[in-house]
């Protein structure tokens, strides 16, 4: 049983379960689907989960308030066939909604692209796939939006250089360098690849709320599927962020300056195999971009998402394929941290890097548990060494180590998950990050409007 | 820097914390180079906080060290032993063990534990399943069949473990459960969807209300790599084999996964932890009461049928069950449970309907893959 779905070929006669008249296409959760009942089915996923009042279209006066602010749904599109199937699925219910109320839509739908290509060397650039999407969803009106990721930088007045020492504290210094290099370039500086994939969500998160906040969109709808999720709870977890899946991975509400913005997975009860299934069936296939990059074989140049992506596959081969759903189960009934509330005298604060609460300080945790006291010297040739250790040492801070010490250090608030994250970077290189500055950001994202304008399509 | 000795060390080889003698291992936590002796100071100075910080123990405690003669308990009993002289805690430790009645596994694995209570100078008892239940391992899994060992063998051993420190008059046990085992419990929970034990999946101490013993885990955050390099410069005698019933279970297959992890990023068994601790279950939230109207009459309907079980019982309704208290008793043995029958019990029952009522003289099948796989080894041609 390698997979949920089992595909009928067309010497099966079985009939669909659901319109028991036409021939049956595939058996998914034990029940025979042909082709029309099975998108429907799929459909039916989103619709039950995005039922809010919000989405549906308006008479009389809600009308006439949401003409004044209408609804606006962010939808995150990776070009994946997650999200590709969600695309379709959103665009259906657009037009289902006009054809049944006259050309009316209960909501607008913003589609953001995020470039990857030049990140992942994809097989085709977005703006190259563009117009056949256009072509595919033309009985839709859609604004398609492209970002650049360097755009995660706001000013570079904020990229800092990050330092972390043996002790886990962390300092961040004004970065002495121009510093004009995009954000693929600083993210190769990363030490290994899982930093740089832990970096890179961060980056997306940030970029897609933003565009959210700009956009005026009070929803922003993500395609991850049912395997998906329950993938990113074990990555989060198995990456020391376990404290905040509850508001990460799972429908919420994100504050974000002024605004609140609803956060949907509208296919978390679909499984990869049915997102395939469906995006073979309509087409969409060929829409789809993919990374060139070759995939690491060998489990030691894997990332940590790969690894997890990976256990999930063969959870699916060996029987055991209800693990995802209930980790995605698992996953909504968690809530924030509680048992640090009571120790009060440190107030919860935000990591500077990634932005999430900090409930437990990270710093102390570490330092209990890794101990960097040394044992006592006992040989006179045990003190010999430790002589020639310090004039080596202070041999090499003479090379010209000494004006950064000078520099002006400030303590960095990091979160257990980005010290992770950070920690294999040499203490003397450090590690070039734009930092949070909430004061700030809101005046420097209105200002970054303008540029999206440009990029638009 | 002329070398004036031919076995002159590199300054770069030198431990990175005292620099002064040659580092002679990469520590698995975050592969620093370390020399033995301050490998021994921050090995044992990191349990030490962690006993410290939790308070696991008061000065005059009667602790049992639960000991399998395996890797983790025998240096579990050797650390104590060093810590309890070295920092005064004033304790008094007991060894217990075991015996599962796994043959050619355990009977050689007590063996060891007997040489370790001369060496550290303990009191020893050892408590075994064919006296407390009637039934060894080898019996349950031929009888229960190998997918399900670990379940009997994990609920039995919990409340051996009890039985046994009671015997004692303890009313504290320490197992050399790692940090590895507590990363895997994480993902296991999240992996099985086990809400009730997520949140505690990551206490150091558990004690229930009703129950006198207490349980710790002074290794918490130790991991196993360190502990088999402890035990290997130390010189300490354990016994190495793997519990032949084990690798068919579905632990295993999150253990693989943590070692692919670990290799990747060693810090990620830490990370486990510290997300474990931060897991939490979230506010019920009070049931929706809308569209009761559309399934009033299907209600009425529901509650004039009865379900009759396979056994021929019928189920009491919901509104009669017991609620959950810390302290309920089982009817059966009077074991600390949550339910009328404890699990202990109620995996028994099964057992025993399933028992062959008759028996053959003197047959071994019953004997485990252990006892056979020790029989093929001493096979020569």
């Amino acid at each position: 049983m390698g997979s949920p779905i089992e595909y009928l070929d067309g010497s099966d006669s079985r009939l669909c379960s659901r319109c028991a008249t036409e021939k049956g296409v595939l058996i998914t959760r034990k029940e025979v689907f042909c082709k029309a009942c099975f998108i429907r089915f799929i459909r039916g996923k989103q619709r039950k989960q995005m039922q809010d009042e919000k989405y549906k279209v308006k008479y009389g006066k809600a009308k006439e308030l949401a003409a004044l602010n209408p609804t606006k749904i962010l939808l995150a599109l990776s070009m994946g066939i997650s999200s590709l199937v969600l695309f379709d699925v959103i665009a259906s219910l657009l037009q289902e909604q006009m054809e049944m109320h006259k050309g009316n839509t209960g909501f607008e739908l913003v589609v953001l692209n995020i470039d990857e290509y030049e990140l992942t060397s994809l097989n085709n650039s977005i703006q190259a796939v563009i117009p056949k999407l256009k072509s595919f969803f033309s009985y839709v009106d859609i604004s398609f939006k492209v970002l650049n990721i360097n755009s995660y930088i706001l000013d570079e007045t904020l990229i800092k250089r990050i330092r972390l020492y043996p002790d886990f504290h962390a300092t961040m210094t004004d970065s002495d360098k121009n510093v004009s290099s995009g954000l693929k370039d600083l993210l190769l500086s990363c030490p290994n690849k899982s930093s740089a994939e832990d970096l890179l969500t961060i980056v997306f998160d940030e970029l897609i709320l933003r565009t959210a906040y700009v956009e005026n969109c009070s929803t922003v709808v993500y395609g991850h599927n049912m395997t998906r999720i329950a993938n990113e709870i074990i990555a989060l977890t198995v990456k020391g962020r376990g404290s905040s899946i509850h508001e990460k991975v799972l429908d919420h509400v994100v504050h974000y300056q002024d605004k609140s913005i609803q956060i949907v997975y509208p296919l978390k009860d679909v499984l990869r195999a049915e997102v395939e299934a469906y995006c073979n069936l309509i087409g969409l296939s060929d829409l789809k971009l993919e990374s060139t990059k070759p995939k690491a074989t060998i489990n030691r140049n894997m990332t940590i998402r790969d690894l997890t992506t990976n256990y999930f596959n063969q959870l699916d081969a060996t029987g055991y394929a209800s693990t995802a759903s209930s980790v995605v189960k698992t996953g909504e009934k968690l809530g924030p941290p509680k048992n640090f509330e009571s120790s009060g005298s440190q107030s919860i604060t935000q990591c500077q890097v990634c932005g999430i609460d900090i409930h437990q300080n990270p710093q102390n945790w570490l330092k209990r548990i890794t101990v960097n006291e040394s044992a006592p010297l006992v040989t006179e040739e045990d003190e010999e060494y430790l002589k020639l250790y310090n004039e080596s040492k202070s041999a090499m801070a003479s090379l010209g180590e000494t004006e950064e010490s000078e520099a002006i250090t400030n303590p960095l608030g990091i979160c257990y998950g980005c010290i992770v994250t950070l920690s294999s970077i040499k203490a003397e290189d450090g590690f070039l990050w734009p930092i949070r500055n909430s004061a700030q950001e809101k005046e420097d994202i209105l200002n970054e409007y303008i540029l999206t304008e440009d990029e638009e399509e | 820097m002329t070398a004036e000795t031919p076995k002159k060390i590199k300054v770069s080889s030198l431990c990175e914390l005292c620099h002064g003698r040659k580092a002679v291992m990469k520590r698995p936590k975050n592969l620093q180079k370390l020399c033995k002796e301050c490998f021994y100071v921050v090995f044992e100075t990191e349990i030490h906080n962690t006993i410290t910080d939790a308070k696991l123990f008061q000065p005059g405690d009667r602790v049992a060290i639960g000991a399998s003669g395996g890797k983790d308990s025998t240096v579990l009993a050797s650390v104590l032993k060093t810590l309890n002289e070295r920092y005064n805690y004033g304790l008094e430790l007991v060894l217990l063990s075991i015996d599962e009645g796994i043959k050619g596994y355990r009977d050689d694995s007590l063996a060891t534990v007997k040489r370790n209570q001369k060496q550290y100078e303990m009191e020893l008892e050892i408590v075994s399943y064919k006296d407390l239940y009637n039934w060894s391992m080898d019996e349950i899994v031929s009888c229960a069949g190998i997918r399900s060992s670990c379940t009997y063998c994990g609920v039995l051993r919990r409340q051996a473990l009890d039985r046994g420190a009671a015997k004692l008059n303890i009313n504290h046990v320490v197992t050399g459960h790692n940090a590895d085992d507590m990363a895997e419990t994480v993902l296991m929970n999240l992996l099985r969807g086990d809400t009730g034990r997520l949140e505690k999946s990551t206490t150091i101490l558990t004690q229930s209300s009703g129950s006198p013993i207490k349980r710790s885990k002074p290794f918490k955050y130790t991991y196993q790599k360190e502990i088999v390099l402890y035990a290997h410069y130390k010189k300490l005698d354990y016994f190495s084999t793997e519990c032949t019933y084990a690798p068919e279970a579905f632990r295993g297959t999150t253990r693989e996964l943590l070692k692919a992890l670990e290799a990747v990023r060693p810090s990620c068994i830490m990370d486990i932890i510290y997300s474990g601790e931060h897991l939490a279950l979230a506010p019920k939230k009070p049931k929706k009461h809308n569209q009761q109207y559309k399934n009033k009459s299907k209600k009425v309907l529901e509650n004039q049928e009865q379900e009759i079980n396979p056994d021929g019982s019928v189920s009491l309704g919901r509104e009669k069950k017991i609620e959950f208290k810390d302290g309920n008793r089982c009817e059966k043995c009077g074991y600390l449970s949550s339910n009328k029958i404890c699990k202990a019990c109620m995996l028994l029952a099964g057992l025993e309907m399933n028992r062959a009522k008759v028996t053959i003289d003197g047959n071994t099948s019953v004997d485990g893959a252990a006892k056979l796989t020790k029989t093929l080894e001493q096979l020569s041609f």
